[in-house]
């Protein structure tokens, strides 16, 4: 991915992410799936050769169970992509793209109302990380494991009788575990859209 | 409201960090480079001559030469086992931790005993001995330099390749097809879960390019040069690869590129007019490093 894009998608989310606390509420809970991307940087290391930063981006589904105010469980599914970094030194850590699986926990920290159909939810996601790559360029395969932290920032749109959409703008911290690479790990920005399939129950409390 | 300043700030800088990473980078190419070319073809007696990988050794020299490279040739006689580790010595006296070495051999190569991969040098005898992958992989140890590309045309060269993280798709026996993603995956986790030894030359040891796979020949064009190649069929193109190899246009050819324009070139021009079993495919080591091995012309 050029970094130029990667700098206006960056800008963007920016955007997004300083406009969404203009509405505050509470949360709806149930079944929701959605849609996500987003971009960064990864950074590789191997002794003795220096670190280098390569740019990342990807992009999938996800389905999440929300299993009360607080607590969620999900499961994303996402193809990425990694770019060689650059070549100085006569060295580059090589590109590579994949497939991985997201097993995560979903903890919302706060629910912010500010009006009845208005609402901001910030949490974190917690999980596991299972990756199936192929190097740029080879028909060489690798698989390798991390784990996340991925805080977040909920924004809740008002919902028709299908459900409820929100947009959601992340960080996600990711730091994988590599055989052949003692330093692998990621950091980014991403957006996410998401539909609640069931409606919240009516009458009771923000 | 002020609970989400601090991720907000989080945000922003790491978009400011991103900006500034796209605009920052710049290359620093300041080391030196070395290269060992062997290359035989008058092996003792007549029965194994081959007919143009001498011709193999000169030419990249000529190339490595021309890219900035302190070139040391040897052939046929000259390129024994003790004047490879005396060569190695000498590289290894000149040469700092930041510089690149590559070994270029073309002659025989074959499986030895339980399976090893090896390449006969001038004093290998073919029928009892060779320099087997594990031999050059501690030879290569001594030298200081981090950066170690071996390049091997010659048959069965894929055995020098060791399989640690990852796994290969293009089989030892290539015959026009390579595995589908999926079908790796047992192998790959199998590799990330249980990894064994290996006696081959790991990535962190040297990347290593082959002609060919572990279980197939390389090819030469014929004494008379008639197919048009006058080299091996895999140097041709990597003699090549320099004009035509730098795939993203940043003015440099790995070996990964080396790799893949030779790998494409072959099945184009090679595997589509021969017999099935005269196919063959290049091997790369994995790993996730890559080196640049020639500049673009």
């Amino acid at each position: 991915m050029p970094r130029k894009t990667i700098a206006i998608a960056a800008a963007v989310l920016l955007c997004v992410s300083l406009l969404g606390p203009a509405a505050l509420g509470a949360a709806p809970q149930g079944f929701s799936t959605g849609l996500r991307a987003g971009g960064g940087i990864e950074l590789a290391g191997s002794d003795p050769f220096p670190v280098k930063a390569q740019a990342a981006g990807g992009g999938g589904l996800y389905a999440e169970l929300q299993l009360n105010r607080w607590l969620g469980l999900g499961l994303a599914a996402q193809a990425h992509f990694t770019a060689p970094s650059d070549l100085s030194g006569g060295f580059q850590y090589r590109g590579h793209w994949g497939a991985d699986l997201r097993p995560y926990l979903s903890v919302r920290w706060t629910e912010h109302s500010a009006s009845e159909n208005l609402e901001l939810v910030a949490g974190n996601l917690l999980g596991a990380i299972a990756r199936y790559d192929r190097y740029l360029q080879t028909f060489r395969y690798f698989f390798y494991m991390g784990m996340y932290v991925e805080p977040y920032l909920e924004l809740h749109f008002p919902g028709g009788a299908g459900g409820r959409h929100s947009l959601v703008t992340s960080m996600p911290l990711d730091l994988y575990f590599r055989r052949d690479l003692p330093l692998s790990a990621a950091a980014g920005l991403a957006v996410a859209w998401k539909l609640y399939l069931r409606r919240p129950p009516t009458g009771g409390a923000p | 409201m002020k609970r989400t300043i601090p991720v907000l700030a989080a945000l922003g800088t790491l978009a400011a960090l991103a900006g500034l990473w796209a605009t920052s980078c710049s290359l620093d190419m300041r080391y030196e480079k070395y290269a060992i070319v062997f290359g035989v073809a008058d092996y003792p007696g007549t029965a194994n001559d081959l007919s143009w990988t001498v011709a193999d050794a000169q030419a990249m020299t000529a190339l490595l030469t021309a890219q900035g490279f302190a070139v040391y040739e040897r052939t046929n006689a000259g390129a024994t086992r003790t004047e490879l580790v005396s060569l190695l010595g000498t590289v290894n006296a000149a040469a700092a931790e930041e510089d690149l070495v590559v070994f270029y051999f073309s002659g025989h190569g074959g499986l030895g005993a339980q399976g090893v991969g090896v390449i006969y040098l001038y004093d290998d005898p073919i029928e009892s001995g060779a320099f087997t992958d594990r031999e050059l992989a501690d030879a290569l140890r001594i030298l200081r330099p981090s950066k170690k590309i071996v390049i091997i045309d010659a048959c069965n060269s894929g055995g020098f390749i060791a399989d640690v993280a990852d796994v290969d798709g293009v089989p030892a026996d290539y015959t026009g097809t390579i595995y589908l993603s999926l079908g790796k995956l047992g192998s790959a986790l199998s590799a990330y879960f249980t990894p064994g030894a290996d006696s081959d030359i790991t990535p962190g040891e040297a990347i290593v390019l082959s002609a060919a796979g572990e279980r197939e020949f390389s090819y030469e064009d014929y004494s008379d040069g008639r197919l048009g190649y006058s080299h091996g069929v895999f140097t041709y193109y990597l003699l090549q690869a320099p004009k035509r190899g730098d795939k993203n246009g940043d003015g440099f050819v790995t070996v990964t590129e080396a790799y893949d324009y030779t790998r494409r070139m072959i099945d184009q021009y090679w595997n589509s007019e021969v017999y099935y079993l005269e196919r063959f495919s290049p091997h790369v080591s994995g790993g996730p490093l890559d080196y640049v091995l020639f500049g673009a012309e």
